[in-house]
């Protein structure tokens, strides 16, 4: 873990709030130069610390159906396999959790035929894949997108 | 149900620099792929108006602090699962929750400053609630994948 400074939390703080504001008001925000703001926010980013994406929602894309897939493998390396799965556009998350599954899967469906499709083809198809467990998100109540692995 | 956006092929050129970098400035979207800084603001207000997209600052939690993140996956009382699911949603901790059809009822994934707090909370928050009948905690031990430039947005 590498250890943040105080500027580094009120830039995280200010992006947060507003991720598009400029360096200029960042600087003004929190007393420092616009040009420490610049080298810090990109500093974040390359350390793999944080940064500013655009999102769509999947929903607005035609994705109506997320599920998560417990995906068994036998014969094959794990990390291979999950290698594979994250090559699929429809997989948004692949965890390796070592046992059985030996992965989970969050996957993006536009309707029952495509979730179909997904699981029996795509992710069957994949080698070291033996069974497919599926729980299908009937009702979401939180989906924070503010986390995630960036390096 | 709410309304699909159509993408063109514009659309999807600037969202594509903007999921690679969302402070972008837009001059230099326009300079990248060729069309004027007004089309491209025009796009992006019409994108946002119909809240298909937004900007968004993620965060590494393992870079600020958190050490430990894990699936928790509950079969409980049919009737029980929706307040369960509810509850868990109003937790800081608390990345996703949702119910779902399948081998479980619910399914929460959560993100914690301390391994023994994955503990905690489930024995808090979940396995005192009347009706829980069954926990599994997976917890990643590495994450191959996670795209951010698409969620599901909730209020």
């Amino acid at each position: 873990m590498s250890q943040r400074d105080q500027t580094d939390l009120q830039i995280i703080d200010c992006l947060r709030r507003d991720p598009r504001m400029s360096n200029k008001d960042i600087a003004a925000a929190i007393g420092i130069a616009e040009a420490t703001v610049a080298a810090r926010i990109r500093s974040l980013r390359d350390d793999g610390v944080a940064r500013v994406v655009a999102q769509m929602d999947v929903r607005k894309l035609g994705f109506d159906l997320i599920s998560l897939v417990d995906v068994h493998v036998s014969g094959a390396g794990i990390r291979e396999v999950a290698e594979e799965l994250a090559q699929l556009e429809e997989i948004s998350s692949v965890c390796l959790c070592g046992g059985s599954p030996a992965i989970i899967v969050q996957i993006n469906a536009r309707d029952r035929a495509h979730m179909t499709e997904i699981l029996y083809e795509k992710i069957a198809a994949v080698p070291g894949v033996t069974e497919v467990v599926c729980n299908l998100i009937t009702r979401m109540y939180k989906f924070k997108s503010e986390w995630g692995t960036l390096s | 149900m709410s309304e699909r956006v159509e993408i063109d092929a514009t659309d999807k050129a600037i969202l594509n620099l903007l999921q690679e970098d969302g402070r972008m400035p837009m001059r230099e979207i326009a300079r990248q792929i060729g069309v004027a800084e007004g089309t491209i603001r025009q796009r992006l207000r019409k994108l946002q108006a119909s809240d298909a997209l937004r900007f968004n600052l993620v965060v590494d939690p393992f870079e600020i602090g958190f050490v430990a993140s894990a699936y928790i996956r509950v079969r409980c009382d049919a009737g029980a699962a929706p307040r369960l699911a509810a509850g868990l949603a109003t937790l800081d901790e608390v990345v996703f929750s949702g119910l779902t059809a399948g081998e479980w009822n619910l399914v929460a994934f959560v993100v914690v400053e301390t391994r023994e707090r994955i503990n905690s909370l489930v024995e808090t928050h979940i396995r005192s609630v009347p009706g829980v009948r069954y926990v599994d905690i997976r917890e990643p031990l590495d994450i191959a994948a996670h795209r951010f430039d698409i969620a599901r947005f909730i209020e």
